[in-house]
């Protein structure tokens, strides 16, 4: 059954022009329908028109001029350093929401927070605390030209590669200038959730980010690095983040502390081996929970299902790309996807990034049957990238599968897509438009499981 | 690209905008109308915007069903936390208006435009878009919105007529000569009965060429004696028009660009249309969705013509003289190579019977809408698995879903897939778990539940409760008290605190005429969805002063 509605006619009338001498617009402190109700009695009973060049007089032009906002459509300015070529990252970020729900795989160091508090305490604007930002950037470009060794212990500080870089040529004219990517848009989102600052592009220092603020005072001194981080500051941002089981939690702090507490023994252990690789860690969840599957644990498998698969179809379009610069045959890469799945595979492991080399074929079959056999369709995901996998490993027909690759791609990317199939269905073709340097490889998503070690161990929660 | 011409702005800052001025008041609705829409654009590049800091929007976009069905095949398929519902038009034409309707308490925003809910349309594409407040667009937008819930020509889910009865209450809405939908008949006939003919009348019109050139011409042969520039992708040749071709590097190849203009570079595909009349100096443009096709312009759209709007806006000598500007940047007097264009009559057609399908999450149940007076329709929920029969009664049917079938596991409002078996094919179906049914067996007391969180603007995405603004958390507060009180009462009890709360809220409204539309709009809605028992004294109660 379809809802009744009336609509008023206009009335058709012969044309009727509205000049300078009619009464105008009643002023917008009248309720709105008042007016419209007005206006109509007004205009259009005897034969208001609107149309082309004849209504452009007076305060009907001064009306719209004041009222319309028309532009061109801007081009996404994230579009540019997009490098997700058959758009899996999308569901790669809900399953990193649940995880650590408000960070991101740049809010990796503790003491930016107490840093961009004290820096928006002293700014008056925000150039001034960009300023503020370059010169701790020189000051630990400092510190690394002394001590070389010193970025693993300390890293992810924002410019400073570029300040040494600038620096050994000679060109320090202005340090804010160095860098393009800032700190303060990278943690804002996050320190808005801590409730250290309200909104806005340069937002008010909220009570606890004055706190936060006078601690990170309390204890700087001029050539003071990031990993220079004071006890009292360390209690404050781990009460914040959730990791303090004091602290009052809400719901993002709770998922917070049990990503983290699920994961601690993990990263214990593989901090005592050296550095923490995400994929590592998704490693011992390869296994779906019993219980839990939707807490932490239930995300972290997913995780690893979905990166299994994002691999697989990551791996198989470099390895389309890299095509390009022998026969651009799609149908070779088919024949070499055939062969691996006649032969006996196993799932390479996640700890580092896939390149397509002479053993990508038998990868991308390993890592599809692991990621068919591990999925269930209880998880939620998009059941597409699922579709292409069993194609190629329970249909077995691999030609199809590189087919259905590049037309995700395509639909994907639409006309800014980098690689498509020719007129005759199997040469690769590279599209004109696309500027961009080609994948040789597929990387493992951090699931911002990076982010949360650099932190945890800035915050001294492990050694 | 160039900063002489018009402004270059993201798709999504007028509403970022109007979100934060107005984006506290209730009832808060967003409704979109589309050609093609992306689920991953969507969850990337809108719902963001209207779920933000608590004041979510309750979203639904409408959409052409024969593309969604080909976009669901491309694209594959993300759950949003939105109503998608797909539009037929069983005479042979597309759904193609892009029009945002964004709606916070007596608040409206118009969007208007060539961009769809893709990322070619949300920034890929050279597309041009307006958007407005003007309580005569938002009237004409209002009938426009009422027009297509009512007109037998389209075939959608009743439900919609429910949603946007919802959306556009308290509005007032009337036709207005500015705003041409195709259902009032051909831009043709529309500009003639209104166009005053004048012999010094230029006409420039952007358009890419979706048509064949026969079919370009005749869409220009009402103009014809006029002067009339096409910018278009592909060059023709008409006589009595010049045509300039889309250059998507032209300005990178102006030696004067500077880097940040060419950081505003990208689009490459031509998208925009408008039509632009202009005598002496006066200009005045018309921009919507319509191209420079038959099926746009010319064709009833019951004799196979599209859905269409365009909305006319008198653009100021200086404003006129940067759009030109940008024109003349980007579009070259010269053969380029030719592109790859669609051609309109080989848009994509809905496979398969089913109109719309619904989830009634609580009792598993499924309701489907179809196109077929009666007959079966035939499920699954995987492709090339095995299916169950719906009987189709009347056009509607439903079904208890089997036991083994994995139904979302959020009751929040969004969508989901099946698969329609159409003789050995398998066609995706949108499955949504609406914010309101045609089909609801809700009781008359969650009704009243519904038009408070209607009226409150009380929708929080995952039920998540994280309002942020001080008077929504009082107002929310009062409401959940006071429900609290009478909770264990009776229902008469609980009945008249509801009734209360929905007068206090109409009460709050300031403008006299607004809460009168409201009023007469939730005793409209209201009352014929009550148990009868109840109708009477709940009437009682709600028109006493």
């Amino acid at each position: 059954m379809r809802a009744a509605f009336t609509v008023t006619p206009i009335a058709h009338a012969p044309n009727a022009q509205r000049t300078l001498h009619d009464e105008p617009d009643p002023p917008r402190t009248q309720p709105a329908h008042a007016r419209l109700a007005r206006r109509d009695a007004q205009e259009r009973a005897p034969g208001r028109m609107g149309f082309p060049i004849a209504s452009c007089t007076g305060t009907r032009m001064s009306l719209a001029q004041r009222s319309l906002d028309l532009f061109w459509v801007q081009a996404n300015p994230g579009r540019e350093i997009a490098v997700d070529a058959l758009g899996l990252a999308s569901q790669a970020d809900r399953i990193a929401d649940a995880l650590l729900p408000k960070m991101s795989v740049l809010t990796r160091r503790a003491r930016y927070l107490s840093f961009l508090c004290s820096a928006r305490k002293k700014s008056h604007s925000l150039p001034e605390l960009y300023r503020r930002e370059g010169l701790l950037a020189l000051a630990a470009a400092r510190v690394l030209e002394s001590d070389p060794q010193h970025h693993e212990l300390c890293p992810a500080v924002v410019g400073r590669r570029s300040t040494v870089e600038a620096r050994a040529t000679g060109r320090v004219s202005n340090a804010e200038r160095l860098y393009k990517r800032r700190a303060f848009p990278d943690y804002r989102a996050l320190m808005r959730n801590l409730g250290l600052i309200g909104s806005g592009t340069f937002p008010k220092l909220l009570p606890e980010g004055e706190r936060l603020a006078r601690a990170y005072a309390h204890h700087s001194r001029p050539s003071q690095c990031l990993c220079e981080i004071s006890s009292k500051e360390r209690t404050i941002i781990k009460q914040l983040l959730g990791f303090d089981e004091r602290a009052t939690p809400d719901v993002f702090r709770l998922c917070r502390r049990d990503t983290f507490r699920t994961l601690e023994p993990y990263i214990a252990l593989h901090a005592r081996n050296g550095v923490i690789y995400p994929g590592q860690l998704l490693a011992h969840f390869r296994d779906r929970p019993k219980r839990d599957r939707d807490g932490a644990r239930g995300s972290l498998h997913k995780a690893y299902v979905w990166e299994l698969a994002s691999l697989a179809l990551d791996l198989t379009f470099a390895i389309l790309a890299k095509r390009l610069h022998t026969d651009a045959d799609s149908n070779g890469v088919a024949s070499e996807l055939g062969r691996a799945l006649r032969s006996s595979s196993h799932s390479p492991g996640l700890e580092f990034a896939l390149s397509a080399d002479d053993d990508a074929a038998r990868n991308v079959v390993g890592l599809a049957r692991e990621a068919c056999r591990r999925y269930k369709e209880e998880m939620g995901f998009d059941p597409r990238p699922w579709w292409l996998l069993r194609m190629l490993v329970r249909d077995g027909d691999a030609k199809q599968f590189v087919r259905s690759v590049l037309a995700r791609h395509n639909s994907i990317k639409g006309g800014d897509a980098w690689i498509r199939l020719g007129a005759n269905d199997r040469r690769i073709e590279r599209l004109a438009a696309s500027a961009k340097l080609l994948p040789t490889g597929a990387e493992v998503r951090s699931y911002r499981l990076r982010a949360l070690s650099d932190l945890a161990r800035d915050l001294g929660m492990y050694r | 690209m160039s900063a002489r011409g018009l402004r270059w702005r993201k798709w999504g800052e007028p509403v970022e905008d109007f979100v934060r001025r107005h984006g506290t008041e209730g009832p808060r609705w967003a409704v979109l109308l589309t050609y093609d829409c992306a689920a991953t654009a969507v969850a990337r590049e809108v719902l963001p915007l209207l779920h933000k800091r608590g004041r979510a929007f309750k979203t639904l976009i409408l959409a052409d069903a024969g593309r969604m069905q080909q976009q669901l095949v491309d694209d594959g398929f993300t759950p949003l936390e939105c109503n998608i519902y797909n539009v037929r038009i069983p005479d042979g034409g597309v759904f193609h208006p892009k029009l945002l309707f964004l709606r916070a308490g007596r608040r409206c925003l118009i969007g208007f435009g060539s961009a769809n809910l893709t990322n070619g349309g949300l920034g890929q594409n050279f597309e041009l878009w307006g958007t407005t407040e003007d309580e005569e667009i938002v009237s004409a937008a209002t009938a426009f919105l009422r027009q297509i819930c009512a007109d037998r020509r389209l075939l959608m889910s009743a439900s919609v007529s429910h949603m946007v009865a919802e959306a556009t209450a308290g509005f007032e809405a009337s036709l207005s000569p500015r705003f041409w939908s195709s259902l009032m008949g051909t831009f043709h006939e529309y500009s003639d009965r209104h166009r005053a003919r004048s012999s010094g009348t230029r006409l420039t019109i952007i358009s890419p060429a979706y048509a064949s050139e026969k079919g370009m011409r005749d869409a220009l042969r009402p103009w014809s004696g006029m002067p009339i520039q096409v910018k278009t992708d592909n060059s023709q040749r008409i006589s009595g028009a010049s045509f300039h071709v889309f250059d998507p590097y032209a300005d990178r190849r102006d030696a004067s660009a500077t880097e940040d203009d060419s950081d505003q570079a990208g689009a490459t595909r031509l998208h925009a249309k408008a039509y632009l009349f202009e005598e002496r100096s006066r200009a005045s443009l018309w921009l919507g969705s319509a191209n420079l096709t038959m099926n746009a312009l010319r064709r009833p759209v019951s004799g196979g013509g599209n859905i269409e709007i365009l909305v006319q806006t008198d653009l100021p000598p200086q404003e006129a003289r940067r759009m030109h500007e940008d024109l003349d940047t980007w579009f070259k007097d010269r053969k380029l190579q030719k592109v790859e264009t669609i051609d309109e009559d080989d848009m994509p057609r809905p496979i398969g019977k089913i109109v719309a399908a619904e989830l009634e999450q609580k009792q598993r149940r499924l309701h489907i809408e179809a196109d077929l007076r009666h007959g079966e329709v035939f499920v699954s929920q995987q492709p090339n698995a095995a299916a169950i029969e719906i009987r189709i009664k009347n056009g509607v049917g439903s079904v208890r879903l089997p036991s083994n079938w994995q139904v979302p596991a959020t009751d929040a409002p969004s969508c989901w897939l099946v698969f329609e078996r159409v003789d050995r094919k398998f066609v995706a179906v949108l499955v949504n778990l609406p914010f309101m049914s045609a089909h609801s067996t809700r009781s008359g007391d969650g009704q009243l539940d519904d038009v408070l969180d209607e009226l409150w603007g009380n929708y929080h995405p995952r039920g998540e409760d994280c309002a942020e603004d001080e008077n929504e958390s009082v107002a929310q507060q009062e409401l959940d008290n006071r429900l609290d009180e009478v909770r264990h009462q009776g229902e008469l009890d609980r009945l008249a605190v509801k009734v209360a709360l929905i007068k206090k809220r109409l009460r709050s409204e300031a403008h006299a005429e607004y809460r009168e539309h409201l009023r007469e709009h939730v005793m409209k809605q209201l009352l014929p969805r009550l148990q009868p028992h109840v109708r009477d004294v709940v009437s009682r109660w709600l028109g006493e002063p």
